[in-house]
């Protein structure tokens, strides 16, 4: 497996190598900075949908149905 | 009238997983180009990105915005100043064999302003997942031609992806 595969698009040439020091460095960060980002998504993401059950059990216990709620969303949208 | 020609600078079909691919040394003699990638990532994951750079230039010159869907369920964003434009395909959750085709349409390459960068792919899921589409307009605020392209994959781009560089040229 080559890390790397550069084409010269002017000489035809084809170079197939491993990552130099300085690419591992950047792709460890990358790697890392992609994984904080999906952590950070998914964290968001449940607390969202948290917030959202929350608001729903309280309309519900108001007597709201989800199509009740699915109306004033709609409504809201229009 | 000027014809329109389509003519392919370089090509890539990888022989075993990458993680990087890159483009170099690309003529100036075009107007615009075109980068076609059937690609996967190894990455045990449906949906993936990869990092789109031009001229090795990993400083904040890049912005785009997006719009896709995945799964059934739309998505949108802008991304302001970035140091890459982020691009989708699928990974090694998804059934086997399925690759994502992408197109990135890269104009005025070669001009000393900035450049206009639209790129449209997805992948339909063959099991019935919904698979995922979409488009994304950028601009490179770099004012130097574009020389360098350079692709990085999530983990690797899975043996047999490939990558197609066409120039577009009015004369």
């Amino acid at each position: 497996m080559a890390d790397v595969v550069e084409i010269n698009c002017t000489t035809g040439e084809v170079i197939e190598r491993a990552f130099t020091a300085d690419e591992i460095a950047a792709n460890e960060a990358a790697a890392k900075a992609a994984a904080d980002k999906a952590a950070a998504d998914a964290a968001a993401q449940a607390a969202a949908d948290a917030a959202l059950a929350a608001t729903t059990a309280k309309l519900t216990a108001l007597g709201l149905t989800q199509d009740d709620l699915n109306n004033l969303l709609n409504a809201a949208k229009n | 009238m000027a014809n329109a020609t389509y003519a392919l600078i370089s090509s890539q079909v990888l022989g075993s997983n990458s993680a990087t691919v890159t483009f170099s040394s690309i003529p100036g003699t075009y107007k615009d180009l075109v980068l076609i990638i059937n690609a996967r990532d190894t990455f045990n994951s449906t949906f993936l990105n990869y990092t789109f750079q031009v001229n090795l230039d990993t400083t904040t010159n890049y912005s785009y915005t997006t719009e896709y869907a995945y799964n059934n369920a739309g998505n949108s964003g802008n991304n302001g100043a970035t140091n890459g434009m982020i691009f989708s395909l699928i990974g090694a959750a998804a059934p086997a064999n399925l690759f994502s085709n992408n197109q990135i349409y890269i104009s005025n390459y070669a001009a000393a302003t900035t450049k206009q960068i639209i790129s449209k792919g997805g992948s339909e899921d063959t099991v019935g997942n919904g698979g995922f589409t979409g488009i994304i307009a950028g601009l490179y605020k770099g004012t130097s031609a574009i020389t360098t392209i350079t692709l990085t994959a999530t983990s690797n781009f899975l043996t047999g992806s490939s990558f197609y560089l066409y120039g577009i040229k009015n004369s």
